[in-house]
């Protein structure tokens, strides 16, 4: 761990004493992240951003998740890579993969699932090209407000001859989907670390037939295969987050890593759900223990902004459109 | 040493991943070998193994005193994968290249170095391993075979077993009892054993494809010379599961199927069948992943880490991959007559989360190291 990773996980760790267990959205605690600068870690300073690289982002991300905050920090991360940063006590979210035409200058169109879609100020979509903005507190666009299974705030979003501006300084679609999945693979990551580690120390404290949980051989064993898996899942987010802060790194090496690393989170965080779940019995099913600010985040996230299933296809794809030798070179390496 | 620095330093690891290519892509050309999987264990050809030692490719991590390649575990790792990526004849300097040499490198003598390294890089030497017994497989403090103390050395007696390739070897590495008075993890010692002594037998084992690599070993009475102990007497236990622990790190956890793989994807594309992109996508993101985690262990062994969790993770889930690769397989459809590629690797899979400590028995490693 570097030391910037280091403090910031420090600082996070500070920031979670404070939270209230009581609802799963906490603006005041968002505020409060914002004022911080964290949600602008990797936007030069020069442009209003924290500074900073994606790595150092991709720790808060992580962090946050791990410590059970549930938050806008991904989307708006990822809007203010795009737009800059926000204007003052309000963040901006972001939609991938939309089928709008972004060329125009206005827009009607339905969006069914934008996080955070009540609460943000301005809306990114990005096409499979070229990106646009919306303001959402405007004429023309009409939110219906709803909530994920983790509880976080996300809205149907009804754009009807919306104002729509193109943004064509914006970094290449392609840059943003990748900060956007990257930033989601951490998430996932930090809320299996979060799960596990609740478990572990349950297991360890709770005692039955006369003796603590973990003395139950599969119950050791289930923890061992979750660690296994995480640690595996860890390793894909590190590859991924390497090769986008590398330089001239292909774009299908690029691209296929974030894309693996989403799928390995997702795949893992599944699985680290179901576990963490059997391990805990009743208790970690209810609203008062903690295990529910992890598991229905990762019932959220694993197929938010894109599918796991979408994704696992598109890597499929990728790796059949090429011979062996990029396979193994650029997809695999 | 005095020597001027020469190539090897300079070889950068692309380098060395185009050489082995070239290397294999020529004897692929000339049909010199059927790409397989499993080739590391099942694919013996002492000539191939032969011409990469006199290309510097094996040895390639140790000094160049001995005529290894003075180079770092990463380079290893490039040279390792390129040849299990090509399904390369490889078994005949496997375990002297990844495992014997670098014990002797780690405890052996001065003398026993210089008698074997050199050998070893030069592939004169085919090692095997004596390590399991009849009553000792993954629980190998339970091993019985003697190591007496007599004048001048050691006479050996008792039976190894599931020794691939010793009916080829030069050599044996041999763990055995030289203490039978304390409790069982001590009074162990290694040794390199000659196999034109007298009184060893080797007796084949098939495996159930029919295929012979496999053997029992009987040693009778076996002199085993003073100096070919490797380390220090009864220091064995812990010099055997260093041993383990660094060899379950490598790329042949990951890749013993690769070829079949890239059989599937080729049949896949030739066909226009898209019934399993998804499928396609999951085994990819895994195999990729699970490279950066090899790459990972290498890096911590250049650093002079010891990673024997990461390496117990990376062996039990990358033998979990190499195992569903075949069902993969199987799905998509690739024929599967007893001579196909898909049945020879299923023939062999059971093995893969079996040998080097079985998946059961890492999975409780973890567990341990988990419960601290």
């Amino acid at each position: 761990m570097s030391d910037v990773s280091g403090e910031l996980t420090a600082l996070i760790r500070d920031i979670a004493k404070n939270v209230d267990d009581s609802s799963d959205w906490a603006p005041e605690l968002w505020h409060t992240i914002g004022e911080l600068g964290l949600a602008t870690i990797g936007i030069p300073e020069d442009v209003g951003g924290s500074g900073g690289s994606i790595k150092d982002l991709m720790v808060v991300i992580r962090e946050l998740a791990r410590a059970g905050i549930g938050t806008p920090i991904v989307e708006a991360s990822t809007a203010a890579f795009v737009i800059g940063p926000p204007e003052p006590d309000s963040f901006d979210t972001v939609v991938v993969g939309s089928n709008v035409n972004l060329g125009a200058p206005t827009v009607t169109a339905r969006l069914d699932a934008v996080p955070f879609g009540s609460e943000a100020n301005r809306l990114v979509l990005v096409g499979d090209r070229d990106s646009a903005e919306v303001a959402l507190a405007h004429e023309g666009v009409t939110i219906w407000v709803s909530t994920d299974v983790g509880g976080l705030p996300t809205g149907r979003v009804e754009l009807d001859g919306a104002q729509l501006r193109s943004l064509p300084n914006a970094p290449e679609a392609t840059a943003i989907v990748e900060r956007l999945t990257l930033g989601r693979a951490a998430s996932l990551l930090g809320s299996c670390c979060g799960a596990y580690e609740l478990t572990r120390r349950y297991v360890a404290e709770r005692r039955q037939f006369g003796g603590p949980l973990i003395d139950i051989p599969a119950v050791a064993s289930a923890l061992a295969q979750m660690t296994v898996r995480i640690r595996h899942a860890e390793s894909a987010v590190d590859r991924a987050i390497d090769l986008c802060v590398e330089s001239d790194v292909p774009a299908l090496r690029r691209l296929s890593a974030v894309a693996s690393a989403r799928v390995a989170t997702a795949d893992c965080a599944t699985m680290v759900a179901r576990t963490t779940h059997q391990l805990h019995g009743a208790v970690g099913v209810t609203r008062e223990y903690g295990l529910h600010r992890y598991t229905r985040r990762i019932w959220a996230w694993r197929d938010a902004d894109v599918s796991e299933a979408s994704w696992l296809d598109c890597l499929g794809t990728m790796a059949l459109d090429v011979d062996e030798d990029t396979l193994w070179n650029q997809v695999l390496a | 040493m005095s020597t001027v620095e020469t190539a090897p330093d300079s070889r950068s690891i692309d380098a060395l991943r185009n050489e082995v290519r070239e290397l294999t892509n020529s004897w692929l050309s000339q049909g010199r070998y059927t790409p397989r999987s499993d080739c590391w264990l099942r694919s013996f050809d002492l000539e191939f193994s032969r011409e990469l030692a006199e290309r510097g490719l094996v040895g390639l991590t140790w000094p160049r005193e001995f005529g290894g390649g003075g180079l770092d575990a990463r380079s290893r790792l490039a040279v390792v994968e390129e040849l299990l990526r090509a399904g390369a004849p490889v078994a005949a300097h496997w375990i002297g290249d990844r495992q014997i040499g670098p014990t002797i490198l780690r405890h052996g003598s001065r003398d026993l170095q210089h008698e074997f390294l050199p050998r070893i890089i030069r592939a004169e030497v085919v090692f095997c391993l004596g390590m399991s017994e009849p009553e000792a497989g993954s629980d190998l403090a339970a091993v019985h075979t003697v190591a007496a103390k007599v004048d001048g050395g050691w006479v050996v007696n008792g039976r190894k077993t599931w020794t691939s390739h010793a009916h080829r070897a030069t050599h044996a590495y041999l763990l055995a009892r030289t203490d039978s008075g304390g409790r069982k993890h001590h009074g162990l010692s290694e040794f390199v054993v000659d196999m034109s002594s007298p009184g060893i037998e080797v007796s084949p084992i098939l495996d159930m494809s029919g295929e012979h690599h496999f053997n029992e070993v009987a040693f009778t009475d076996v002199f085993v010379p003073e100096h070919r102990l490797i380390g220090e007497v009864g220091n064995g236990w812990k010099q055997v599961i260093e041993q383990l622990s660094f060899e379950r790190g490598g790329p042949e956890r990951v890749l013993s199927t690769y070829p079949l793989l890239i059989a599937a994807l080729t049949h896949l594309r030739e066909t226009d069948d898209h019934r399993f992109d998804m499928e396609v996508g999951e085994l990819v993101a895994r195999l990729a992943t699970l490279r950066r985690q090899c790459w990972n262990i290498a890096e911590a062994l250049d650093e002079g880490r010891a990673p024997v969790i990461d390496a117990a993770s990376l062996k039990y889930l990358g033998t979990a991959f190499e195992v569903d690769v075949i069902e993969f397989a199987r799905r998509v459809g690739l024929p599967a007559d007893r001579d196909s590629a898909l049945a020879q690797a299923l023939l062999a899979s059971p093995g893969f989360s079996i040998r080097g400590g079985s998946s059961d028995i890492l999975l409780s490693i973890i567990a341990k190291s988990e419960a601290r």
